[in-house]
């Protein structure tokens, strides 16, 4: 049944990583001079992790070598949460943040790449602290690349992409090569990306501190920033153009970047998800530059118009949810867009959430096979992505995970209203944790931190944070008690 | 192949000349009450109507015989903007509705059951014309479910397909001793229904006219009503509860309904449809029974008969009031808001979604989450002891997504005509569900009046996209339509 010990010693494992990124949180300690305030904290935050890892990885030590499905959607899961709870010791320990609804918050914020804060002082932390923060979420980051795109096809869940690969289905023995293979070119582009983003920030006159935070939280898509104001605060076009860019790349396909980055430019053009996703950024950064400039409430030029919804456009559309404009003020219909575009998400096979450009392709596809299904019903017409005909069995995941999407926005957005939260409130923060974004919407928008919740809210939205980034399934399946019978 | 325009000619002539007759009857009652000036216009536009049923008539002589998928879509949709365009004549010719685009609003509201109004002074209005608004809503209710029991099933839209037999184009001898034999006893229920409630309304005093009125506007699921309070002007519980139950009554599929009547209760007790709801209800009135009763001091039999009566309205998408749900704790309308997609069942005049398509959704969903478990295993989904096949999944989920995606892209065009947030989302699920009161500003405690014109062109638009099933108008707007195949 479910490898107990075997989910036990890969904890332990990672959970040695954990302390080991601690530890390199601590030389940023050291090099500041945050002794007491983030060091102490710090070395017991790696204690304490190192124990726990030692007592999994002991209570592992005879694990038999077998994983099944159910043992790969449990630790999956498990994963998460665990490497959240101690990861949060950091913020606890040093009293920056004292709460625990708080804290727990704030780290799987991180590790889920949401970006969601409810620090209303960002700057009074410790830098050490601030660098710790910005690092979960780019191990966050990493680690759903890893896991999307190497290993949870193997257990036919969210494998979409890979409609043009070669994997499909499980195939017990070749795992732990392929999943080498993988790595090693997805942590190439993933550390490449990084590298390249400092450099430009540091030309754009941005000290290397902050660099390599915003650099972290750009690729991972997260979207923390060490200054309270966001992306806004620098008040430099160049910067925000950068950034948008780098956001726009971190949303696509890793696997289709990998083509890019191997030379098969052509292959790279020629992908339906990338054509939809690119699209997709072009049409909604028109319209709202347009509603911008043409509404003129807050007396933007042309190029300010382009700007503004080039960089909100780009980070919500790839879940990133850096912001350098307090866009509820905009005009209705332009925040209602970029609802929309949280909704939607980027491409799968990268750090973004939500409901992913091939979803939306594929569904888009379908709907127009219905009508021609009408006018000829005895006709047979295939839906193709990238040329290949999608089957029935895919078809259906697409249509049951938007469902369940739907779903549990809609279930999430009455829970919430149920605590006392107003109804775009409700709505926007749902919206925003399930898609992994950052920002919500009327009085938990951009300019907001969401402080202010009841803490019952603030447990629900972790579990959507959680939710979200796993792809829906991976969790809702432990909820089904056909997941825990023998057999 | 191309569309056979003298066989719909023809059938447009019958559905005019059938629209005149109506307004004939509405000339009646306008004299029974000493004609407050509306006589003429009824008149008028009735023999309008008239002349142009015959002029269709001409031009469909020597039709031939056959009808395929794409004459009954251009028929439905051609007939649901032609009765509006013409039934709109005695407001406008009248001059109680003078502008155009609020006749056309008000009358389509009418004929697409929806119910949502743009009259700030309902009482005021003469009473030949009061019933004839009513009698819209009835007509409209009718037709609909002719078509999505008797017709649509054909063509493979509706959700109806479980109930149906067949399913491949048939011509008009095939098609035309099944459309008589169904036609008669949908119409003896209808008829039936419609008359049941007026006795029981009359028992509860009101007026005949209210009674006959109230009692259209019920079995259509629409919810117009001749007073500007709606339900609420009466301060009757009798009449509530009265009306509750036949709300009810008018969300279940005619098919189980004529089940039950033929004494079948098991049958019908057994049906995943009604099954679902029957849950729903329970589930939503007990959640607002119990918002109401915490949180606004109400007496407990006060909030269960406004939490029944709202919830009953607005699932059956038919959308009297007895209560301005907007000053209710927020949960109450966020629930109310999403029983106005789900709708009721498929097979009545009901609106949104659909049971049918929400339960069959709901399985597979579960059948897929089986699957990530044992992937070998073989799961499949059955709806009412059939198995669900593949070809009708991927449509029933299409329609879902067509369904979110019509809301959303509505909502987004109203914003863009500076209408609020809350209020662009009300509409559109409204007017799509063809349910009648929306939220915030333009919520049951006031009417559509307000809304910029172009505003109302959209949410007529929609009111009849909603009410023929989304994919009969989208199918009209692909090539493949039109191309001569």
């Amino acid at each position: 049944m479910i490898n107990t010990k075997m989910l036990s010693k890969i904890m332990g494992f990672l959970l040695g990583f954990t302390a080991l990124f601690m530890l390199l949180t601590g030389g940023v300690a050291v090099l500041y001079h945050e002794i007491d305030t983030a060091l102490y904290p710090l070395l017991k935050s790696i204690g304490i992790t190192l124990i726990v890892a030692l007592i999994a990885a002991y209570y592992g030590k005879d694990a038999k070598v077998t994983f099944s499905r159910r043992d790969s959607f449990l630790m999956i899961t498990s994963a998460w949460v665990v490497v959240s709870v101690l990861g949060m010791l950091p913020f606890l320990l040093s009293g920056a943040i004292p709460d625990i609804t708080n804290a727990f918050f704030e780290t799987i914020s991180g590790f889920t790449t949401t970006g969601a804060t409810i620090l209303d002082d960002i700057e009074s932390l410790p830098k050490s602290l601030l660098f710790w923060r910005s690092l979960t979420q780019w191990i966050g980051g990493l680690g759903i690349v890893f896991f999307t795109i190497a290993v949870l096809p193997l257990f036919g869940v969210g494998s979409l992409h890979l409609i043009a690969a070669e994997t499909s289905g499980p195939v017990k023995g070749k795992v732990l090569p392929r999943m080498g293979v993988a790595a090693k070119w997805i942590w190439s582009i993933y550390l490449t990306l990084t590298i390249f983003e400092v450099v430009f920030l540091l030309l754009g006159g941005m000290n290397l501190f902050e660099s390599i935070c915003h650099a972290f939280t750009t690729i991972s898509t997260g979207g923390y920033s060490p200054r309270q104001g966001s992306i806004a605060d620098y008040h430099s076009p160049y910067i925000e153009y950068v950034i948008a860019i780098f956001m726009t790349i971190s949303g696509i396909n890793f696997s289709i970047l990998l083509l890019a980055f191997s030379g098969k430019i052509k292959h790279f053009f020629k992908d339906t998800e990338l054509r939809w996703y690119i699209g997709s950024v072009i049409v909604f950064t028109t319209l709202i530059a347009y509603i911008l400039y043409a509404r003129n409430p807050i007396n933007v030029g042309f190029e300010e118009s382009f700007r503004l919804a080039f960089f909100q456009v780009a980070s919500l559309h790839t879940s990133t949810g850096y912001a350098t404009a307090d866009y509820v003020l905009w005009p209705t219909v332009a925040w209602a867009l970029l609802t929309l575009v949280m909704l939607m998400g980027a491409c799968a096979g990268s750090t973004t959430g939500g409901i992913k450009s091939i979803r939306l392709a594929i569904m888009t596809r379908m709907s127009l096979n219905e009508l021609k299904n009408l006018i000829h019903p005895h006709a047979v017409l295939p839906v193709r992505v990238n040329n290949h005909p999608i089957s029935s069995d895919i078809k259906n995941r697409v249509l049951s995970f938007t469902f369940v999407y739907l779903v549990l926005v809609i279930l999430g957005s009455l829970l919430m209203m149920f605590e006392g939260v107003g109804f775009t409130e409700s709505l926007g923060c749902i919206i925003s944790a399930i898609g992994n974004m950052g920002p919500g919407l009327g009085a938990f928008g951009p300019a907001v931190t969401w402080n202010a919740l009841p803490d019952s809210c603030k447990w629900i939205l972790s579990f959507y944070m959680l939710l979200g980034r796993l792809e829906l399934f991976t969790v809702l399946v432990l909820f089904t008690p056909s997941f825990w019978h023998q057999n | 192949m191309s569309i056979n325009v003298k066989m719909l000619s023809r059938v447009i002539s019958f559905l005019l000349l059938l629209e005149a007759a109506m307004m004939l009857t509405a000339t009646g009652v306008s004299l029974l009450y000493g004609s407050e000036g509306d006589l003429h216009s009824l008149l008028l536009s009735s023999f309008i109507t008239a002349i142009s049923g015959v002029l269709f008539a001409l031009g469909g002589r020597h039709a031939p015989a056959n009808i395929r998928n794409r004459d009954s879509f251009l028929l439905v949709t051609i007939a649901w903007i032609l009765w509006p365009l013409f039934g709109m004549l005695p407001f406008l010719i009248d001059g109680h509705i003078p502008n155009v685009t609020d006749a056309f609003f008000e009358t389509m509201s009418g004929f697409s059951t929806t119910g949502a109004t743009i009259l700030n002074h309902i009482e005021a209005m003469p009473h030949g014309l009061l019933y004839w608004r009513s009698l819209t809503q009835w007509i409209g209710g009718l037709g609909i479910v002719f078509f999505t029991i008797a017709i649509f099933p054909f063509f493979g839209i509706g959700g109806m397909q479980f109930f149906a037999a067949e399913s491949a184009g048939p011509t008009v001898d095939k098609l035309f001793p099944r459309i008589v034999v169904t036609a008669r006893w949908i119409w003896t229920l209808y008829l039936g229904l419609t008359l049941l409630e007026v006795l029981f309304l009359l028992l509860g005093h009101m007026s005949l006219f209210d009674a006959v009125c109230h009692a259209f506007t019920t079995t259509s699921t629409g919810g117009f009503s001749p007073r500007q309070d709606s339900i609420a002007a009466y301060h009757s519980p009798y009449i509530e509860y009265v009306i509750s139950i036949f709300m009810i009554l008018s969300g279940i599929n005619f098919m189980m309904l004529f089940t039950l009547l033929r004494g079948k209760f098991k049958k019908f007790w057994k049906d995943d449809e009604w099954r679902w709801f029957l849950k729903s209800m329970v589930l939503f009135t007990a959640i607002i029974t119990a918002a109401l009763y915490f949180k606004m001091n109400k007496g407990v039999e006060e909030s269960f008969r406004l939490a029944l009566f709202q919830v009953a309205s607005l699932h059956t998408t038919c959308g009297f009031a007895t209560a301005d749900f907007m000053i209710w704790p927020p949960i109450t309308w966020a629930c109310l808001t999403f029983v106005m997609i789900t709708g009721a069942c498929a097979g009545s005049t009901t609106g949104g979604i659909k049971g049918v398509r929400i339960v069959s959704m709901w399985r597979i969903v579960e059948s897929h989450i089986k699957n990530i478990i044992h992937p070998q295993a073989v799961f499949s989904t059955k709806f009412n002891g059939q198995v669900i096949q593949a070809s009708l999944i991927n449509r029933i989920f299409a329609y879902a997504f067509c369904y979110m995606l019509t809301i959303g892209i509505g909502a987004l065009v109203l914003m863009a005509l500076n209408v609020g947030f809350i209020e662009s989302f009300g509409c559109v699920i409204s007017a799509l569900g063809g349910v009648g009161p929306g939220l915030g500003k333009y919520g049951p405690a006031a009417t559509w009046s307000s809304l910029p014109d172009a505003a109302k062109w959209v949410l007529s638009f929609i009111m009849l996209i909603g009410r023929l099933e989304l994919f009969t108008v989208f199918v009209l707007f692909t090539r493949e339509f039109w191309s001569k195949h």
